[in-house]
């Protein structure tokens, strides 16, 4: 890996910081990046970056901390920036700044993960792989000329590598895909946009057959979605029962629970109290779960946090109870619970803090649902519904489809997230445009009450907190039943 | 590295005459930002920090319309030979690209303080001092929980291109603010470094507001209401419904909620007293500059006159798409006014001529709208409701409707707010309480 080639500088950071007795964390990323943009079958550009980066946290004997971060690695600005930060320290510990000393209790690693592309840049030409997303453009704007899509395909090459005062030396490759279309609908009086995207590690997105087929359907779906848009009526607002599909599954869980759990904000959490977390508290269901950690070739994988701890998969919710936060170095004691390595940044600049990576509901005795996912047509779920007696036929149950993002106030316990259509189901399902689907994290989950089909936990994203984006990813069943509940609302008119 | 990087491309050209024309924008950047959490100043998620940067874009022009597009670091000029070669491997053909564009005149606009360079290479102790006065007088005020930060920086632009355009000039972005409660907060956003007068109102506003925010009160509504933005709600939701689909990427590429055919036949958009100007030349403001980073010179331009579209907002390629002339571009999601030719009563006075009404101070899922439909639907977390002019306290809401049809209508009002770049703004829509 490129950033084997340091250890000159941790050394000599080591050196510097047992001087000076401060304790120091250093994170060097190295991150290549392509971004390929096609606008209606033309290419848009074609841009490459390379950025590579040193950032060192350093933490003097009471707990005080600065943070100095540099675009240039050399030995020199490393040093430079040791010295920025523990004056920093310094300065903060005038500042009655606050302290904190548990980093000092970790125990030392030394690790090396590597992952391998099977199709990493450059094992197509570059003339390929533009040729063969404008194909895909193209695929659609042909299908109907009230269409109108952008294709972005981007992949970055990251590589991490994070050392400490006590011995700490680990590094990482984190590589990342993904294909994204913004599909457009216009006619004379109305305009939609519905969205589709594979994530993946590599260019396999668009050589593999079956990621091929699978982004192929994906498209066609929210196509065919953005044109019956044009039109369609605005849903009253109100209380429903609903069925969800699973990346808006991802979006609740993300949103509704998993940034509660993040221990570095519980004293601003409905999850916490004075600053610990609620362990016990029941939020669902005794069949429901919820579960957040790395996987290998996922969207979002990252194996060791940003501090060179092993990020632990977490059951955020065991059986319907509140079990564990998703908790960082610096406030997992505080908050009472083990600690899980959940620090990740967005680059070299930023400070760690706690957060997702694939957060996914699980549900013990999910109806077995074959085929696809994409396959599944609205009619088709309405029928299974009945089949199974999840519904009456007549009964008023609307299907939300498609996750367009979402954002929380934990310490409100208010959550939002938006999906691209709704359909009243029924013999003929009626589509309505999309509205924001709101509620209480504390309700939310424990009006879940049955989940069809099998795990599918590859809806991306990107999650903004405290000013860093990082990539999310997760989702659940192919389908979530949520119970009417006062405290859940359809927007609409 | 500017001249060191403009010498080895000049010198490039000359062994590989495929590449025809370049340009690049560097920016040199140094700064501090110290934070403040949960009534502590600098702990592990906020804490002191310094970070310089080399970062930028460079854009080749190669024979037969294929152009390179690629970000600066400064590895560079060390690795120049394996960046290049990365670059003209990722050459791609645009039959519709432009050649290489030098202004004839940059215009001047001063965007650099020197007190915020003294802040940042010299005095570093100014932002713990703002964050400690915010934080003393907010516990003062009685607010349980202050969150703040401040950021400030001092860069060096440097654009250079092979015709022999050359610019550089110097610029101080900082910016503050303070939350409290998890329900409210202010913030300052511009070139220079603020005086005691400024930071003593946001302080006061912050403390003001977020009290109020605390008197929740009870009620039951669904239906039509009068929703009441204030300025900076106001601005969100205009760049999110309005200065979106102004782009002309997406204009001629059919995903705006306008065509280039609205733009050329001038459809009437808004009411015929409003006018929304673009303004990128106002001195020591954040979102001012000189010019794009294609070179196009920064300016005032009404992107809609009397209601009435008059151009997207155009880079060059789609300038000559179009057939309209550049344009300056928005920066930050600033630099956008809305002009009306009307008489604005006070904001405090538009508020007591409110019937029923929701003063909205923060929404959850703006990002997540579809700002080609101009309808919203969203969360209201943060409310102060209105009945018979006065304000009962705070309530949460669904609120939905259609921003742009809003800003057609003739019961739309504004409230004049000083030293604010936009009024607030007071419209009917639905909501659910």
């Amino acid at each position: 890996m490129k950033v084997d080639q340091y250890s000159g500088i941790i050394h000599r950071i080591r050196t510097e910081a047992a001087a000076k007795d401060f304790y120091f964390v250093l994170r060097i990323q190295y991150r290549k990046d392509l971004a390929l943009h096609i606008n209606n079958g033309k290419t848009e550009e074609v841009s490459t970056a390379t950025t590579a980066g040193v950032g060192i946290q350093v933490i003097s004997p009471q707990g005080y901390m600065g943070f100095a971060a540099s675009d240039q690695i050399s030995e020199a600005i490393a040093v430079e920036l040791f010295h920025k930060a523990a004056f920093l320290a310094d300065q903060g510990q005038f500042y009655s700044s606050e302290s904190n000393q548990e980093v000092f209790q970790l125990e030392p690693l030394q690790k090396k993960v590597t992952i391998t592309e099977r199709h990493p840049l450059g094992s197509i030409s570059l003339e390929n792989v533009e040729a063969k997303v404008k194909a895909i453009n193209r695929e659609l704007t042909d299908m109907d000329e009230r269409l109108s899509v952008r294709t972005i395909l981007r992949l970055s090459a990251e590589e991490w590598r994070i050392a400490r005062s006590d011995g700490t030396d680990v590094s990482f490759n984190t590589p990342r895909s993904f294909l994204y279309h913004s599909i457009t609908a216009k006619s004379a009086t109305d305009t939609a946009t519905a969205y589709a995207n594979l994530p993946g590690t590599d260019l396999g997105i668009i050589i593999e057959a079956e990621s091929l087929e699978r982004l192929r359907s994906r498209a066609h779906k929210a196509a065919r979605l953005a044109l019956e848009l044009l039109g369609a009526p605005k849903l009253k607002s109100g209380n429903y029962k609903l069925v969800i599909d699973y990346a808006l599954a991802k979006g609740l869980a993300h949103e509704a629970f998993g940034h509660a759990a993040e221990t570095d904000a519980l004293e601003s959490s409905i999850l916490g109290e004075d600053g610990r977390l609620k362990v016990g508290l029941k939020v669902a269901n005794e069949h429901l779960s919820i579960i957040d950690g790395p996987i290998e070739g996922d969207y979002a994988y990252q194996p060791v946090s940003a501090m060179g701890i092993e990020r632990k998969t977490v059951k955020i919710v065991d059986h319907g109870k509140l079990s564990a936060g998703l908790s960082d170095v610096f406030s997992a004691r505080r908050a009472g619970v083990a600690l899980t390595g959940a620090e990740r940044v967005e680059s070299f600049f930023s400070l760690p803090i706690a957060r997702m990576t694939n957060i996914r509901i699980e549900y013990e005795n999910a109806l077995p649902m074959a085929g696809d996912f994409e396959a599944i047509t609205p009619a088709d779920l309405y029928h299974f519904l009945v089949r199974h007696k999840l519904i009456e036929p007549q009964e008023k149950v609307l299907y939300l489809t498609g996750f367009q993002g979402g954002q929380v106030n934990p310490a409100f316990g208010d959550f939002v997230f938006h999906c691209s259509g709704i359909y009243a189901l029924s013999e003929t399902p009626v589509l309505y445009k999309p509205a924001i689907f709101s509620g209480k994290v504390l309700s939310v989950l424990d009006s879940v009450s049955a989940a069809i089909g099998p795990l599918q936990i590859d809806a991306m994203g990107t999650c903004g907190k405290m000013g860093q984006g990082v990539p999310s990813c997760g989702g659940s069943h192919y389908f979530l039943m949520i119970n009417q509940n006062p405290e859940i609302m359809i927007g609409g008119e | 590295m500017a001249e060191q990087l403009a010498d080895i491309l000049t010198s490039y050209q000359k062994r590989d005459s495929d590449l025809t024309e370049w340009r690049f924008d560097l920016h040199d950047t140094r700064g501090l930002e110290v934070g403040l959490k949960d009534n502590r100043i600098g702990g592990p998620y906020s804490a002191p920090s310094y970070k310089r940067s080399i970062s930028g874009e460079i854009f080749l022009y190669w024979k037969n319309q294929r152009y390179s597009s690629g970000k600066l670091d400064s590895q560079v000029t060390e690795s120049f030979d394996e960046y290049m070669n990365n670059w003209k491997t990722a050459a791609y053909s645009d039959p519709e690209g432009v050649s290489l564009y030098t202004p004839k005149e940059v215009p001047q606009v001063d965007l650099a303080d020197s007190a915020v360079e003294h802040i940042v290479d010299r005095d570093n102790s100014q932002p713990f001092r703002l964050l400690e006065t915010g934080l003393r007088k907010l516990s003062a005020a009685g607010l349980r929980k202050i969150n703040g930060k401040v950021r400030c920086f001092h860069s060096t632009r440097v654009m250079k291109n092979s015709a022999g355009f050359s610019l550089e000039y110097r610029q101080t972005p900082v910016e503050f603010y303070f939350e409290v409660n998890n329900s409210y907060g202010e913030s300052f956003q511009e070139k220079f470094w603020p005086a005691e007068d400024k930071i003593e109102a946001i302080i006061q506003n912050t403390a003001r507001i977020g009290k109020l925010l605390d008197n929740t009160v009870s009620t039951n509504f669904s239906g039509e209401i009068r929703l009441l933005f204030p300025p900076e709600v106001f601005e969100s939701f205009l760049s999110q419904f309005l200065i979106s689909n102004l782009y002309g990427s997406l204009v001629v590429n059919r995903q705006s909620r306008f065509s280039l055919d609205d733009f050329k036949e001038n459809r009437m958009v808004l009411r015929n007293d409003l006018s929304l100007v673009l303004d990128t030349l106002q001195p020591l403001r954040a979102f001012s500059y000189l010019c794009t980073s294609e070179g196009v010179p920064g300016g005032q331009i009404e992107l809609i006159e009397h209601g009435r579209l008059r151009t997207p907002i155009l880079g060059l390629k789609y300038a000559k798409k179009t057939g309209f002339p550049p344009t300056p571009v928005v920066a930050g999601g600033r630099g956008f006014f809305i002009k009306t030719g009307l008489a604005v009563p006070e904001w405090e006075q538009l508020i007591k001529n409110t019937e029923r009404g929701l003063i909205v101070y923060s929404v959850l899922g703006m990002h997540t709208q579809d700002s080609s439909s101009g309808s919203f639907s969203l969360t209201a977390d943060q409310c102060l409701l209105v009945e018979n002019g006065a304000v009962l306290g705070k309530v949460k809401a669904v609120i939905n409707g259609d921003f742009l049809k809003s800003l057609a209508a003739e019961d739309s009002y504004f409230g004049k707010i000083s030293d604010e770049d936009n009024p607030g703004y007071s419209f009917l829509a639905s909501a659910t309480i």
